[in-house]
């Protein structure tokens, strides 16, 4: 398996940290020289843009309205180099339409019309980070495109553990071969992000005959928080944080093609 | 999947809690000991709470009783005043419960019932099965609104209407339908048809709107139609608008280009939506087809009819589902009044389990 070129971040339950790990796990790519697009595919709540702070002139509502090509409504994102003001990395951002939940009417044909413009787009560029809503609605299912790498975020928090549970089981029935990593975010230590991790998996693998395995996990970390808050990338706000070296090391990690033999059990689908 | 978390002194104990809240099929997905010391154990069982029988249906329902029925509570709603509102009917209902217990087995048989293909039966019933309702009417309501998108045409649509189909799809008394519920809603409405070279066409439109205490104007073109439309603008005709149209074979390219350049020219002209009115009484494959051909011309929503005749929901949620097209309106019965009944995950849900969210009777106090 090649590095996955479509990455969606996807969580079933909200409030996860789900589109702080799609804006972060875009600017640690980027930061390795790789092509990247984040696109918002929240569309009844997209927030990307805000999180970066940015205004893009044009965003997916504008293609919506016919108003842009889904080209035009592309808007690079440069981080800032620790040092100065330039010389940082970049990356590009198709944002939604930030709080307008004019996105979320769209009827599932436009859905996957825009996923078809996405996959279209994706062939300029070496990866595709793609922010999904929460939820298990149809717009979120159908923005999964097939051959994609989807990480499922998830928390110790039982709500997060089932919805997770439930998204993994429709995203499998969806497509059986899909790629399904798992990330565990708000992890207090190893220890309990494995817990966390086991927990959701061995329910997969007792109920869906599948083993996602392990991408991932980010520390409980302070600086997330004062990074959002300031709307600034946390790689470039608190480069040494334990959040962002996770991120740097899960994004190495995802460059890394997955082992070929399977533990016992995994990736088995009727068992 | 249902997860509980157990705190207890020590496993033996946990796993006592576990069989008796989740029984003997739970399993364990986490254990350790917490820094109270406690043996901590979160399980998780896959589906429902157990139910020593589960309640199934006597026999498959009958959509024909199920649309009596929904008339039934429709008219009901309607003499309530605080359900007057249409608005409110095109909501999806509150969580329901209709004592019908969840089981895969009992919602794939329903679907089948249907005459729903393999493929989306199966999708449905996934889908129902991972959101962990214990009710079957819930569930399959839940499966739906993943599904598909339910989109009612609206009591006073701002746009005007027009209404595109195959021959014999009853076009003209959907129209009629939507044009008595505005009248009944409050509004006025202005009716337009283009099928006016369909022999006994004009007659039918004019008795529609005789009895709708309306004029049905005739637009022989595109030309016509455009005249009509700006009309509607200049004078700022704020009514209602309807648009009836010749019926097509889709398949025929000549009928297809006219109807696409009726479609195009009206929405430059006036922002017209084109919208399906779909017999529910055809095969699934050839209305998928068909469907498929009317999305061409921006369709993006159906009204499905002649539910009584074909009683099976199979091939209309075909075509919307392969289509991307969303459910609005079903025809709940051949009257103009109320003849439309908005369709919802709830509305589909009740007409293939053919049960009922359980209301409960008002009460009278005795003094």
């Amino acid at each position: 398996m090649t590095s996955p070129r479509m990455i969606q971040i996807a969580s079933g339950k909200g409030g996860v940290g789900k589109t702080w790990l799609s804006v972060t796990l875009a600017e640690a790519l980027a930061a390795m020289h790789r092509n990247v697009l984040l696109f918002d595919g929240d569309l009844g709540l997209a927030n990307v843009d805000v999180q970066l702070g940015l205004s893009p002139a044009l965003d997916l509502g504008s293609v919506i309205a016919g108003r842009a090509q889904i080209e035009e409504a592309i808007t690079t994102y440069e981080i800032p180099s620790v040092a100065g003001a330039t010389g940082g990395v970049k990356f590009d951002v198709l944002a939604g339409k930030s709080g307008s939940g004019v996105l979320s009417a769209l009827t599932r044909s436009e859905i996957a019309s825009i996923a078809r413009a996405l996959t279209r787009l994706s062939e300029r560029y070496a990866h595709v980070v793609t922010d999904l809503a929460a939820g298990l609605d149809q717009s979120v299912m159908t923005l999964c495109t097939p051959g994609s790498t989807t990480l499922v975020v998830v928390t110790d928090e039982p709500t997060s553990l089932t919805d997770a549970y439930a998204f993994i089981k429709l995203m499998s029935l969806q497509d059986a071969q899909a790629d399904i990593r798992v990330v565990v975010n708000f992890a207090n230590d190893r220890d309990h992000a494995w817990r966390t991790y086991s927990a959701l998996t061995n329910a997969c693998k007792t109920f869906l005959g599948i083993n996602p395995p392990l991408a991932g996990f980010i520390p409980r970390d302070d600086l997330v928080r004062d990074a959002i808050r300031h709307q600034s990338p946390i790689l470039f706000r608190h480069p040494q944080a334990k959040a962002s070296e996770a991120v740097r090391k899960l994004a190495r990690e995802l460059l890394v093609p997955l082992p070929q033999a399977a533990p016992q059990g995994a990736l088995r689908r009727g068992a | 999947m249902r997860l509980r978390t157990f705190i207890a002194t020590d496993m033996a104990e946990a796993m006592q809690h576990v069989r008796r809240e989740l029984g003997p099929d739970a399993i364990i997905v986490s254990s350790f000991v917490n820094d109270a010391g406690d043996m901590e154990v979160t399980a998780a069982i896959e589906g429902r709470a157990q139910s020593s029988a589960p309640e199934r249906p006597a026999s498959l329902p009958d959509i024909e009783a199920s649309l009596e029925q929904m008339l039934r509570d429709r008219l009901r709603a309607q003499s309530s005043p605080r359900h007057r509102e249409y608005a409110a009917e095109a909501q999806p209902a509150a969580p329901v419960h209709s004592g019908m217990a969840f089981d895969e087995t009992l919602i794939a048989s329903a679907l089948d019932a249907q005459a729903v293909p393999a493929s989306l039966r199966d999708a449905l019933v996934a889908a129902a099965s991972a959101l962990g309702h214990d009710d079957a009417l819930a569930a399959l309501a839940h499966a739906f609104e993943v599904r598909f998108t339910f989109e009612p045409v609206p009591l006073h649509p701002q746009s005007p209407v027009m209404l595109v189909g195959l021959p014999g799809s009853g076009k003209t008394v959907t129209m009629a339908k939507l044009a008595a519920n505005a009248l009944i809603g409050g509004g006025a409405v202005d009716l337009i048809t283009t099928d006016v070279a369909r022999a006994g066409a004009a007659v039918q439109s004019e008795a529609y709107g005789k009895l709708l205490d309306t004029s049905v104007r005739p637009a022989a073109n595109l030309d016509e139609l455009s005249l009509l439309l700006d009309g509607r603008a200049e004078t700022r005709n704020a009514k209602t608008c309807f648009i009836d149209t010749t019926s097509i074979n889709p398949f025929d390219r000549s009928e297809f280009a006219a109807l696409k350049r009726l479609t195009g020219g009206a929405r430059l002209a006036a922002n017209v939506e084109p919208l399906l009115v779909l017999s529910a009484a055809g095969d699934a494959l050839v209305l998928s087809e068909a469907a498929a051909e009317f999305a061409q011309l921006g369709v993006r929503r159906l009204i499905a009819t002649q539910l009584d005749i074909a009683r099976r929901l199979g091939a209309i949620l075909t075509a919307a589902d392969r289509n991307g097209l969303a459910l609005a309106q079903l025809s709940v019965t051949p009257y103009l009044a109320r003849g439309l009944a908005s369709m919802n995950p709830l509305v589909c849900a009740r007409l293939i389990l053919g049960t009922h969210e359980k209301h409960a009777e008002p009460q009278t106090a005795a003094v």
